[in-house]
Formats: C-alpha cells, structure tokens, sequence
C-alpha cells in the first residue's frame, strides 16, 4: 500500500514537475496572465474607492488573485491536452504504463500551483511596492482556503481540458466561459448587482465560495459553511472531471482521432 | 525462444472500420500475423493501405472494430496496461517530443510514463542516451536538435523501458545515411537480445537490412507473408546486367536466349549499343549465354545490379492494384 501510494505521489509529482517545466518556456502567457493582468486590475480597484482600509485591501486582494486564477486555470489549465495533441505527445501520454489519468492530475496540479504561485507573489509585490497594507486574521485558515482552491483548479483543469480537446473551438469556448464566470463569482462586481434571476447560478461556482471563504478568513469569522460548498462543490468537479476524461479517453480510442506525432 | 514458444504478437481476424453506414471505410480487414521473439517484420504497404492503424491497435491507441490482438501474451483490449508494459513503440518524425524541453527531461518524463520508478530511471536513461550517441546534447533543448538527433531520442524513449515487443514506425524518416545505420545498428541489438519487432517504413533499405519477413499489406489485407528472398524473388528478376560495348551489336535472336533470361538492346548514338539481361535466376545458361553473346563484339563496360527491393515492391503492388 505504502509502495503504490508513493507510487502514485511519484507520479503525481513528476507529472506536475513535467508541466511546470513546460509552463516555464512559454514564460508570455504567464507574464500576462499571472502579473500584468493582476497588477493592473489591483492598482485599478484600489485607487478607485477613496478610503483603502486593511480589510479592503485584503478583500480587492482575494478578488484579483481569484480572477487571475480562473484566467490561467482557463488559458492554461483547460489546455493541457489540446496542447498535447498539438505537440504530438498525446498519444505517447495515452499509450504509457502509468494511468493517464494521474499523469493529467499532475500536470493539473503542476500548472495550478505555479499560477497561484506567480500571482500570490505578484499580489505581494504590488501591495508592498504600493504601500498598501493587507489584513489577515486567520493566516492558517486562509492557506487551508488556498489549497482547496488549489484542487478545485485542479479537478477544473482536467475536467475542461478533456471537454476541450474534444473540439475545434477550444479556445473561443475558453474565452467565453472566462467573464461569466468573472461576474457569477462575485469577481469583479459584487452578486447583489447581479439580477436575482441569475445569482442563483453562482451557487455552483467554487470561485463564489472561495472569495465568501478566503475574505472571511481576513477579518471575523472563517466561514466554514463556504469552505464546505468549496469542498463539495470541488468533489462534484472531480466526479465531472473523471466522466469527461472516461468519455475523452474511450472517444479517442473508437474513433481513431490522435494520431501518434 | 523456440518454435513451441507463443508468439511476442499475434493478431488474428483484425478488422478496423471508421464511420458509420455508407461513409464507413474499412482500414483493416481480416489481418492476421504473427511475430516471434527476435524476429523484425516489416509491415509494408502504399499510403493508406492500414499500416499504421494496425500499429495504432497493437499500441493501445485505437480499438479494434473485430477480431483480437495478443501482445507478450496480453489481450490489447482485455489487458491494455499489460500489454503496453511489455511494449515500446517508436514514432517518426519531428513530433511527439517535448521540443522547449531537453533531452533529459523528455527521457525522464517518458521513463516515468513507462512506468520506471526514480532509482531505476537514471541508470536507464544513460544506457540509452549512450546507445543511441546523445550524451553530450542530453541538456540542451530538443528544439535545437537536427532531425536525426530528435529521430534518435524517439529511439532512446523506446529503450527505456527494456521493451519485449518493439513497434517501430517509419523509424528512419528523414535521417541521413550515416544516422540511419546508427538507428538500425540499435534495432538489431535489440533484435539480437530477443526483442520482436514490428517495422513499417517506406525505406525498402530498412526493410532490407533489418527485416527477417516483409508482409505486404495492400486495401487494409495481409496478401502476402515472405521472406526477404522470397519477396525479391516475387518481382520476377533476381538482376539486371548491362553490358555496353561500340562497334557491331551482339545477336540477341529470341532462340539464343534461355526461358529464364529476358533481353532489351538500346542504340547509343551513331557506334555504341547497350545491352540490359533481366535476368530470373542466376545460372550455368546464363554465363553460357554471355560468353556465346559477346566473346565477338567489343565490349567496354559491364554492369551488374541485383533487384532492389523498391523494383520488387513496385512490381508485387503492381500485380496487387486492381
């Protein structure tokens, strides 16, 4: 048991190695996405309310880095396996020993954790290079709120990346999903300036819960009933994810579509 | 490995359809083979004719509309992981690498694909760089490496699981001659070492230097299964000999000639003549023949060329094509 756990953990791990090393050579995206964008969209918001308190700055801090995050999970997460199929590498990942499946949660993993890294450090930057202080009440709960966050872009990143491969129109279905999200997660504008007739949609959003947990963790109470709908909401994800990759997988192999470089 | 032993593959009733109703195109259609431990064979075929769907299956990528494939003893449907354990496949061409990536780290992450732990990697992947002479590049991006070197990493990808079963497709694509005697140095080692193999290239060299058996594989059926002389043979003509000369032309009157010996005379400008013999088989008729034929003509040149395998292959589709 302990051989196959570390087994999996290998493998989990070389994979999310592999595609944070592949993450690295197409540095642009990452530029624009987990540095202009979140800087841009902070110093923005908080020079647009004339009173800046800790507590504003720590909530407008946990909304960029949600948005930023979506953005990469969108961009880079959701195409791993397009980009694999456009390198060729597809069918050698597909016909190896090891359960793809795991290899996908690795690379998933691998791209969600340097995003969260790039913007977490980037969020910092700007808020120490602007002067603005940040409050944090709960320093242990917000990193337990960033995990799961962590494996909700995970379960995200498989999942959609085995829808998207499945099509041609990838990366306008990328493009389109990015702003509803945005607006549904309470992102950018605040649920109660949505019409009531589509806020309820948001309660499917792990994004809309995070920001509820992540921002009660700065000030008050931790909200654990959010931090429970992130949780449940991520395993609802996970299931999702693994009918996509089944339905992926058994497509790929009737209908003869990857071929091998 | 001897006769009583189970084939490394054995594939038997294979049918492959794509699409559905009317649209539907059958790339495979009843193939059967087989391929013993340290054998080569080579799988050849025109474009489109089901080579690589048939590698396709044998690999695991693709399901097989009928029939059933056995690799190393294991089902490619029912036991896909045991399948793929026990084999390696190696692909042409400049994709299929990670090319932002060096060569090291594209041998760690296929190893770990191939199910080797990280003990066991490092000491494998050295054996291959080395075996396929890429040491020195191991670091640098595979994007700066030439055709050949990237063809040769593919082959490394192969080696490092210790394969039973090796399919190689089109392995020598694009590699210049010196490069591709290095690959297929690799492949007979490991056809030496008992490893089967299953080649398909459009280089009849490969098949020639490599192969113990060619199956000719034309409209997705196995139509021929031979042995590289038997395939030669096939084409009608064991050699051709040219033999040029100036002055008075032989006299090649169709009752000199034996039955296995054709013969084609061309006039070259206004003194010089060249005579082509096809020749069926080598024999006591023929050296008679050319004795009797120009022991009084001035000869200047004489050639002789062995069928290539290119003749042979063009002559057998040639009878095959509707």
């Amino acid at each position: 048991m302990t051989a196959r756990f570390s087994g999996t953990v290998g493998v989990l791990l070389a994979s999310a190695r592999h595609q944070i090393l592949v993450f690295s050579t197409s540095w642009r995206m990452s530029v624009v996405l987990g540095v202009v964008q979140p800087t841009v969209l902070l110093l923005v918001t908080l020079s647009l309310s004339a009173r800046v308190t800790p507590a504003y700055t720590s909530r407008v801090s946990i909304g960029v880095l949600l948005t930023s995050f979506w953005s990469f999970t969108i961009w880079t997460g959701a195409g791993i396996l397009r980009h694999e199929r456009s390198e060729g590498t597809l069918a050698p990942c597909l016909i190896g020993v090891r359960d793809f499946r795991l290899v996908l949660a690795g690379k998933s993993l691998g791209a969600s954790a340097i995003s969260a890294l790039i913007i977490v450090t980037t969020v910092e930057v700007v808020l120490a290079a602007s002067g603005r202080s940040s409050r944090v009440d709960h320093p242990g709960w917000l990193v337990a709120g960033l995990a799961v966050l962590l494996l909700s872009g995970l379960t995200l990143g498989v999942g959609l990346s085995s829808l998207f491969v499945l099509t041609r129109f990838g990366p306008q279905l990328s493009a389109a999903l990015m702003y509803p999200v945005f607006l549904l997660g309470g992102l950018l504008t605040p649920l109660s300036a949505l019409p009531s007739s589509v806020r309820w949609l948001s309660w499917g959003l792990s994004l809309r819960w995070s920001m509820v947990f992540l921002t009660s963790t700065t000030s008050g109470t931790p909200d654990m009933f959010a931090l429970g709908m992130v949780a449940a909401l991520t395993t609802g994800y996970a299931a999702a994810a693994a009918m996509a990759f089944n339905r992926f997988s058994v497509l790929v192999r009737t209908r003869g579509t990857i071929d091998f470089a | 490995m001897n006769a009583a032993d189970p084939p490394a593959i054995r594939v038997d009733g294979l049918t492959r359809v794509f699409g559905r109703g009317v649209k539907s195109v059958s790339a495979l259609d009843g193939v059967s083979l087989e391929v013993s431990y340290g054998e080569v064979v080579a799988l050849l075929g025109m474009n489109g004719a089901g080579k690589t769907t048939l590698i396709k299956i044998l690999s695991t990528l693709l399901l097989p509309t009928s029939g059933s494939a056995v690799v190393a003893g294991h089902d490619i449907v029912r036991e896909p992981r045991h399948a793929r354990e026990a084999t390696s496949v190696v692909f042409g061409g400049d994709r299929g690498l990670y090319l932002r990536l060096t060569g090291l780290d594209n041998l760690r992450f296929f190893g770990m694909l191939a199910g080797l732990g990280r003990r066991e990697l490092k000491g494998r992947i050295d054996s291959a760089l080395e075996r396929v002479n890429l040491t020195s590049v191991a670091g640098k991006r595979v994007e700066t490496y030439s055709r050949g070197m990237r063809q040769r990493l593919h082959l490394a990808v192969g080696l490092l699981a210790s394969p039973k079963v090796l399919l190689l497709d089109e392995p020598t694509v694009g590699l210049d001659p010196v490069e591709s005697d290095r690959l297929r140095d690799v492949v007979l080692t490991m056809r030496d070492s008992g490893v089967a193999i299953l080649l398909t290239s459009h280089y009849l060299l490969d098949v020639e230097k490599l192969a113990t058996r060619v199956l000719l594989l034309s409209s997705g059926r196995i139509r021929e299964n031979m042995t590289i002389a038997e395939f030669v043979r096939e084409s009608g003509d064991a050699a051709t000999v040219t033999i040029r000369g100036h002055g008075i032309p032989p006299d090649i009157a169709a009752g000199r000639l034996p039955g296995t010996v054709t013969v084609t005379c061309r006039q070259q400008g206004s003194d010089a003549w060249a005579v082509d013999l096809r020749l069926r088989e080598w024999n006591g008729d023929v050296f008679k023949l050319l004795d009797d034929l120009f022991v009084t003509v001035k000869v200047d040149d004489v050639q002789v060329r062995e069928t290539r395998l290119e003749e042979a292959f063009a002559a057998i589709f040639a009878q095959l094509t509707p």
